[in-house]
């Protein structure tokens, strides 16, 4: 069997890219199930192009699909006929998969039915070229996406960019992809070619659908030496006009699917043959046929039918297709054409969507409103797009459609994130076009996985709930002298694993304690409900009382239902009168499993993205915050310390392997985002909001000290950001003809926001804290021998620098007087902003300055500052001093456009 | 690439299993109600197992043996536990009367069995079902019971450990855990001094007993035989209500507040009751969501217990919430077992069923079909209050309702399940319990917890209030669609990729829904505990069980005055 969902995991590939081209398309399954195991795998540019008729079924179910349009694209393919191919991509920086066959995303097609696939790999290094059908799938795909929205190009550009091997020299095999479907030759056409003059005695087919007149199925038959073939259906589930039966008569033998599956102890009642074959019997050997394509006229026929993706197999023994599939039993069975010709072609299943004059295909958020595109129809002046929440409730917004040169815009101020579909009205109300769910730009600009291999971003991983959370509070409560570290007594060296039938000396009193939870040493700690609620409570997000904290809105797909097990164990003793035998609940292993592990290490992620999020939130909003209290504060250095606790750290699972707790780079980003919120720029951030006084205190003590913590991090972050896009394979191999953007500020210059950080530290921490570093960062020593120093040394300088240049009353800098002389990225100089990086040069010698104590998550460009020429210097940099590696964010480069 | 990967079947999903709450409601059910009443688990039902198994560690360590295995631990606790299992089995079939003597003792099946084939006078086995086989393993016919550890691994590790009796061990596997000087050890020496049970350690020991010896023995050793005024049950009764410091100091202080005051809260409410009747854990959710006894009168509550009987009614409404929404579930399930329907067609069907009016029957006068506004159909369902002044528990009580719902399930009657879990649904939104922001603030941490899921009480209120201007028969439909169908298909989606199981019970195909479900799940409540904090005070000898129901001790009285 092909385990299509554990194909689209963990490969070893090195993941990034995934495509789906599908005609029923589940949504609840794909968010659900199918959007996170790819990105477990390390895909993060996921894209779905499903059948414009059943995407619009699909809008009903946005409500239980909350990543839609977020973390993946869905397009919709309008097309006369249906768009109908069943093929699954992933693809990697060493290599990819390809599946394709007869189940579209759905349960059914994914998880439930009978349907077949075929698998192509490829990994450099063990293979000599990858299959050409990647190549052609891909081609495909790009020819599909050629009138979608431009976040769908970026998307399939990026996959390209991403995965260099699609254009090394392709290796064939006994395979070929054969694509029907609008402006292209009809399949049967197709197939007829490629099998050439073989003779054809007969044809087996396996079909979940037919056309009504039975139209192809007399055409293969008219192929055929004895003009006839044989059909597998399932009776009981196909759509079918008796009539045309009765009209064929001889020339098909109908006969009952059988299902082969195997480990199938009973028979599933929701089971659908929807598996497509054909197999063209030429003698002693046969040409087999599988894939999307029905035994139907549009599938097989018309040039204009259906979108179909087959594969078609060089010839192979007679039978080998029968035996492969194990459909010996379907042949045997009784012949069911009289069954069939009593059925009559139910109008249930045709299609009665709605028509509508303008087919809308994509709407995409930008900063300056929503972006829609329409691939037919035509969109007449006062046409209007109205934004909705959910489908059929009321418009939460709406405006005026206006053409500009490259498509049509609506002007916006704002688009709130809960808007998640888009449908275009005429100025009378009346319905001009199909709805439509919002894509956000984000879903194509994400980090690409360079620097980092699939695997360790599939294990971003891991705190483990009780022993490792009690450990991390032990060793944070150990280095604060406002907390009293009771130690317990020393801990005895655990056994050895296998204790299976070893008898061991064990004196009476090992069977006694007298320690309570918290007492125990470090390493025999486990942890109870205390300790996480208080460690909860010291690691809050900060609140500044001026915003609604929202929760995730993926949390609840991280719900533990292991809470239950006690719920089902009470109804499984009371199903049974209460006769309980001991089997009612598993017994636990010792060790968490890897599963809950990594659920554990995806809620740290969350909940460092959400304290970085809430002080990037209250620096957004400095200006109206009065001060800010140092117990707030200290709140986010907290999770900096235990951040840094899990960094690099791996925790042993019950199935015997090592789930990574939290890898270097989001513990950097974490670091760098956290402390350009506390320093801002020459105008200060969330650092100077904190009273003075409170830094003679006990708390203010506290914060000194995560302070210096803080700042040996910021370290360590700085030379882990820079390695990492130094070392990118995009720098390295020089294969991506994408440039690779910056995420924000804290991305673009992590040098200068250290520097700004330690001219904000410095009143108060006299130097970075290193105190049992390793211990409290174990990827510390994990970097190339003296890096440390060298960074320190370099951020010293340019923070000395900065200060020189800020208080300075004769600046030696000359005001920059022509555009030329600027470089973007470069150290310059403004009175308001002090020492700043260029981002950008406009027009009229306007130049954009990054302002360091503005940000803001809604408009990131609200980040710069626009000075004339005139009033910004540029800077020589002494000799001792290195100038910043720039890398633009990506929305500073579309400003200077 | 692996043989037959060009070309095979579908690998389908393999380990599907009936699962429970497949709207993933009863989980906040269930968070609520762990933390409502901490400590102890729906499957720790009696209190002696409290002092039991301490016991049964204090007599293995003392026990002089310095070589020890695996096998030696868990013979120990196998023979232990079952020869309690046995004695008190046999008192019970002796005594012939009920108290509840080996309910909920572990191994009393197998137990009742062997007495049941046992001649009289005859030696009877205690030992043979209790032992592994030769590679250390429990057999899987004729072990009393399947868990290694007994009743121990299988239910009260965990208790005894949130209580603070013994503590995780590290350094040492069987067993992995150590016994804690200030509460364990006391427990543990409690019983030691009691005569019965070195005599049970001698029984165990041997191996063998006639039924008389056995019967003589449960009487004094069995959950039920705990000595009034004894050491044990002063420790038993300190441990559980959590008011002596010493013996509680490895207990997590929120915890202790919360049980002492379930405590409080189930000797006033069968103090004020004077008698409760039948089902205690059902008369008791009840009450707290109606805030009156079962005689009719309100029941008065000191200031003290007010948040925590309405942190209760919050858990009632919750659980409420879900069994509605199950019940609709329910509804949508039988209609697709007759064939696949479209979407829309399910939620319309279910709409109208639930729409339509009730007609009157012996148990409940008729109510009108439902129109107009989401706001009306709210103050259609709304409760005259000086109806529950009159008779709390009369036919237009919120528990009246509850009840009809059940009766249409028993009946099989889709028409009335789907009208009046939709009328239920209604009526606790007016009958929405008392909080001033939020139905769980009473309950700490449980607003949090809340705030990850989608559907829980709060939530409802808060949908109400959203569409409160919108057609009912439209709000109805999308509720269905959003919060039953989707809802289950993203419950399903997440167990699959938590956990690796299938629970789907209907699924999308070809643009129709078609059924998954082999049987078709009953909608359910969830099991807050009670029923074991019930039975434990009763053991306690502070309320007094009876066939009939249930009353206070004075010794319950006593206690309630001192927490008082």
């Amino acid at each position: 069997v092909i385990d299509v969902l554990g194909s689209l995991g963990e490969s070893g590939l090195d993941l990034h890219s995934s495509i789906i081209l599908t005609y029923s398309f589940d949504l609840v399954l794909y968010d659900g199930l199918i959007r996170r195991r790819l990105r477990h795998a390390g895909v993060v540019n996921q894209m779905v192009f499903c059948d414009f008729r059943k995407y619009q079924e699909q809008l009903h179910s946005l409500c239980a699909a909350r990543q839609f349009g977020r973390s993946y694209s869905v397009t919709p393919v309008p097309q006369a006929a249906a768009f109908h191919p069943k093929l699954y991509m992933v693809l990697g920086r060493k290599g990819g998969r390809l599946l394709v066959g007869s189940g579209n995303t759905t349960i059914g097609g994914m998880l439930r039915n009978a349907e077949t696939f075929g698998l192509f790999e490829y990994e450099r290094g063990r293979d000599a070229g990858p299959h050409p059908a990647f190549r052609q799938c891909f081609e495909f795909i790009e020819q599909t996406s050629q009138k979608e929205s431009d976040v769908v190009k970026k998307q399939l550009a990026r996959a390209r960019s991403w995965s260099p091997w699609l254009e090394v020299r392709t290796v064939s095999d006994h395979r070929t992809v054969l694509i029907g479907g609008p402006g292209r030759k009809s399949l049967l056409d197709q197939i007829r070619e490629t099998i050439g003059g073989e003779s054809i005695h007969d044809i087996l087919v396996c079909t979940a659908s037919v056309d009504r007149r039975l139209t192809a199925l007399r055409e293969l038959a008219a192929l055929t030496k004895r003009g006839k073939v044989r059909c597998i259906v399932q009776p009981e589930q196909l759509q079918i006009d008796g009539q045309a039966v009765r009209r064929l008569g001889k020339t098909v033998e109908w006969r009952p699917f059988v299902d082969p599956y195997p480990r199938e102890k009973k028979k599933r009642r929701d089971v659908y043959a929807h598996g497509k074959l054909l197999v063209f019997n030429c003698g002693d050997r046969e040409v087999l046929v599988y894939g999307s394509a029905n035994a139907s006229k549009q599938a097989f026929l018309d040039t204009s039918g259906n979108t179909e993706i087959v594969v078609i197999f060089a010839p192979w023994r007679n039978g080998s297709t029968v035996k492969r599939l194990g459909l010996s039993g379907s042949l045997k069975g009784r012949d069911i054409a009289k069954e069939l010709s009593e059925q009559t072609w139910g109008k249930e299943r045709e299609d009665n969507a709605i028509s509508y004059a303008v087919t809308l295909t994509a709407a995409v958020p930008t900063p300056n409103g929503i972006s829609v595109y329409v691939a037919g129809g035509i969109v007449p002046d006062g046409t209007l797009l109205e934004l909705f929440e959910i489908p059929g409730r009321r418009a939460i917004l709406r405006g005026k459609v206006v053409p500009v040169a490259d498509g049509l815009i609506v002007r916006l101020r704002n688009v709130p994130d809960n808007v998640r579909i888009a449908q275009l009205i005429e100025a009378t109300g009346e319905l001009l076009s199909n709805p439509v769910g919002l894509t956000w730009p984000g879903v194509a600009s994400v980090q690409s996985s360079s620097g980092i291999n699939a695997r360790s971003e599939a294990a971003i991983l891991a705190m483990q709930d009780g022993m490792l959370l009690g450990t991390v509070l032990f060793e944070l409560l150990d280095q604060y002298r406002d907390f009293e570290v009771v130690r317990g007594r020393g801990s005895r060296s655990p056994q050895t694993t296998n204790q299976q039938e070893s008898v061991i000396d064990r004196p009476v009193e090992s069977f006694y304690t007298d320690a309570v939870p918290g007492d125990i040493a470090p390493t025999a700690w486990t942890g109870d409900r205390t300790d996480l609620d208080l460690l909860a409570a010291l690691v809050q997000p900060l609140q500044t009382g001026m915003q609604k904290v929202k929760p995730p809105i993926d949390e609840e797909d991280e719900v533990d239902d292991s809470v239950l097990e006690e719920e089902a164990e009470r109804r499984e003793i009371d199903s049974k009168g209460g006769r309980a035998t001991g089997q009612e609940k598993k017994e636990s292993p010792n060790l968490t499993s890897t599963e809950a592990l990594e659920r554990a290490s995806r809620r740290l992620r969350r909940r460092l993205d959400r304290t970085a999020t809430a002080v990037e939130k209250a620096l957004a909003q400095r200006k109206e915050l009065t001060n800010i209290p140092a117990a707030g504060l200290a709140r986010q250095i907290w999770m900096a310390q235990i951040a840094a606790f899990l960094t690099g750290r791996e925790a042993p699972t019950s199935d015997g392997g090592l789930v990574l707790c939290l890898d270097r780079r989001h513990f950097a980003e974490f670091i760098l985002r956290v402390c350009r919120a506390l320093a801002g720029g020459k105008d200060g951030g969330l650092l100077h909001l904190v009273p003075k006084d409170t830094f003679g205190g006990p708390d203010g003590d506290s914060l000194k000290a995560g302070l210096s913590f803080l700042w040996t991090c910021l370290i360590f972050a700085v030379a882990e950001f820079t390695s990492l896009w130094a070392n990118s394979p995009t720098n390295v191999h020089d294969e991506d003809e994408e440039i690779e953007y910056a995420c924000d500020v804290w991305d673009a210059v992590p040098e200068l926001v250290a520097a700004r950080f330690i001219l904000a530290v410095r009143p108060y921490c006299r130097k970075p804290d290193l105190l049992n570093i390793p211990r409290r960062l174990p990827d510390w020593d994990k970097l190339v021998e003296g890096w440390f120093g060298d960074w320190k040394l370099r951020i010293d300088h340019l923070a000395d620098f900065i200060e020189r240049m800020e208080k300075a009353k004769d600046i030696p800098a000359e005001p920059v007087q022509a555009k030329s002389a600027l470089k973007v990225g470069s150290l310059v100089l403004n009175d308001a902003l002090g020492v700043t990086a260029l981002a950008a040069m406009g027009d009229n010698r306007k130049c954009y300055l990054v302002d360091f104590s503005r940000s803001d998550e809604e408009n990131p460009n609200n980040a710069l500052r626009v000075f004339f020429a005139e009033r910004v210097k540029g800077l020589v940099l002494p000799s001792i001093v290195r100038e910043p590696v720039w890398r633009s964010p990506e929305w500073l480069i579309s400003e200077s456009d | 690439m692996a043989e037959n990967q060009d070309l095979d079947w579908l690998e389908r999903d393999r380990q599907i299993i009936k699962g429970l709450d497949h709207l993933g409601v009863q989980v906040v059910s269930v968070n609520l109600y762990t933390l409502l009443l901490p400590g102890i688990t729906n499957v720790t039902d009696r209190a002696r197992y409290y002092s039991f198994y301490p016991w049964v560690l204090h007599r293995y360590a003392q026990s002089g043996k310095s070589q020890r295995g695996r096998t030696d631990w868990l013979n120990w606790i196998r023979r232990l536990e079952f020869a309690f299992c046995m004695a008190s089995v046999a008192y019970e079939v002796a005594s012939e009367s009920f108290d509840a003597t080996a309910t909920a003792v572990v191994g009393a099946d197998t137990a009742r069995r062997l007495l049941r084939d046992t001649r009289e006078n005859a030696v009877i086995d205690v030992r043979s079902a209790a032992e592994l086989d030769a590679s250390g393993k429990v057999p899987k016919k004729g072990a009393y019971f399947q868990n290694n550890e007994g009743g121990l691994g299988q239910y009260y590790k965990g208790s005894l450990r949130d209580l603070g009796l013994i503590a995780t061990d590290s350094g040492y596997q069987h067993p992995d855990f150590q016994l804690t000087s200030y509460a364990g050890v006391r427990l543990a020496e409690s019983l030691a001094r009691d005569a019965a049970f070195n005599e049970l350690f001698e029984l165990a020991t041997s191996g063998k007993a006639r039924f008389s010896e056995l019967a003589s023995l449960g009487a004094r050793v069995s959950p039920s035989a705990i000595k009034q005024r004894s050491n044990e049950e002063a420790l038993l009764r300190n441990l559980f209500v959590a008011n002596d410091d010493e013996l509680c100091q490895a207990q997590d202080r929120t915890s202790r507040v919360w049980r002492r005051a379930l405590v409080r809260l189930v000797l006033s409410y069968v103090r004020d009751s004077e008698f409760v009747e039948a089902d205690f854990d059902y008369e008791f959710r009840w009450a707290c969501l109606a805030g009156a006894l079962p005689n009719g009168r309100l029941w008065r509550l000191p200031e003290s217990l007010r948040s925590v009987v309405f942190a209760w009614g919050a858990y009632q409404r919750n659980d409420l919430l879900n069994h509605a929404l199950e019940c609709l579930f329910w509804v949508v399930l039988r209609r697709l077992d007759e064939r696949p329907f479209t979407l829309k067609q399910i939620c319309n069907y279910v709409a109208d069923l639930a729409c339509a009016g009730i007609p009157a029957s012996n148990g409940h006068v008729s109510l009108p079909a439902i129109s107009g506004t989401v706001s009306k159909w709210i103050d259609s369902c709304r409760r005259p209050t000086k109806k529950n002044q009159d008779d709390p528990w009369d036919d237009t009580s919120t528990r009246s309702w509850a009840e009809n719902l059940d009766a249409a399930l028993e009946d099989e009657n889709d028409a009335a399940v789907a009208s009046w879990a939709i009328h239920l649904l209604g009526r606790i939104v007016s009958d929405r319990g008392s909080f001033e922001k939020h139905p769980f603030e009473h309950v700490p941490q449980a607003a949090e917890m809340g705030s990850v899921h989608e559907i829980h009480f709060h939530n409802w209120l808060d949908r109400i209030k959203t569409c409160a201007s919108e057609p009912a028969r439209a709000f109805i439909e999308q509720l269905v669609l959003e919060w039953v169908v989707f809802r289950h298909l993203r419950v399903a989606t997440r167990k699959l990729a938590s956990q690796g199981v299938s629970t789907f019970k209907l699924r999308p195909e070809e643009g129709l829904l078609v059924l998954a479900a082999e049987d078709i799940p009953d909608p359910t409540f969830t099991n807050p505990r009670i029923r074991q904090a019930h039975r434990i005070l009763g053991d306690l000898h502070l309320l007094i069980l009876s066939k009939d129901g249930t009353r206070i001790s004075t010794e319950g009285k006593k206690l309630l005055e001192k927490l008082s």
